[in-house]
């Protein structure tokens, strides 16, 4: 997925970081979800209210019940606005300016990204209330992590990385 | 790879800090952020004041 972070072109530092209006430096938070994850333009910018209201560092929307899920945390949770979390997954993270200039770099060079997820609140060592799944919002995963026939992990053996988690 | 996140310092497992409360429930007053305990108690209080007020003189 380093491979995936490149091809989003990121690259606060020169500018890089293709956008639709503006430069990097306009935005407050930036969402990076997988081409499978289903959410809507609504619930986006409810999302993005949430956690600029909240001045999150790093939070992702929870998954609905009817989402293949990898962490059981990240499942929406009734009657909660957010947890904050010491996790959140790299299928759908919303990085704040800051941190997203602090985890670029590991993002750029990894190749399969597993693990990455587990250390960006590492890298940010954010306060614990910067960090959350927000269950006020959730989105869909709706299928599940094909780690065999999957053309991500497909395209990673070919590079020759296993990407199997041990 | 539980090696290489040890060498990043990630020791500890994923876990919950903190929970934010988002009751459903808006006429009974503001329940953002209240615990299930205080929010319980909110709601009894609630429905005991409605009955009495719903009672026929």
């Amino acid at each position: 997925m380093g491979q995936r972070w490149r091809a989003r072109e990121v690259d606060l530092g020169r500018g890089g970081f293709r956008l639709a209006t503006g430069s990097p430096r306009s935005y407050q938070a930036f969402f990076f979800p997988d081409d499978d994850v289903d959410i809507s333009l609504r619930d986006i910018d409810r999302f993005f209210r949430i956690v600029t209201a909240r001045a999150l560092a790093l939070e992702q929307p929870a998954l609905d019940s009817h989402s293949f899920v990898s962490h059981p945390i990240t499942v929406r949770k009734p009657f909660r606005a957010l947890r904050h979390t010491n996790f959140v997954e790299i299928m759908a993270p919303v990085f704040d300016r800051e941190g997203l200039a602090r985890c670029l770099p590991f993002m750029s060079a990894a190749i399969s990204c597993w693990g990455l997820d587990h250390i960006w609140p590492r890298l940010l060592n954010a306060r614990a209330d910067r960090i959350a799944v927000v269950d006020a919002v959730a989105a869909r995963h709706p299928r599940p992590v094909d780690t065999r026939g999957g053309p991500w992990y497909q395209f990673l053996r070919r590079l020759g990385v296993d990407a199997e988690p041990r | 790879m539980n090696e290489l996140l040890r060498r990043f310092g990630v020791t500890s497992a994923i876990r919950v800090d903190r929970t934010v409360w988002n009751w459903p429930v808006h006429e009974f007053g503001a329940f953002a952020s209240e615990t299930p305990r205080v929010a319980l108690r909110r709601l009894r209080r609630f429905v005991a004041t409605r009955l009495r007020r719903d009672q026929p003189a």
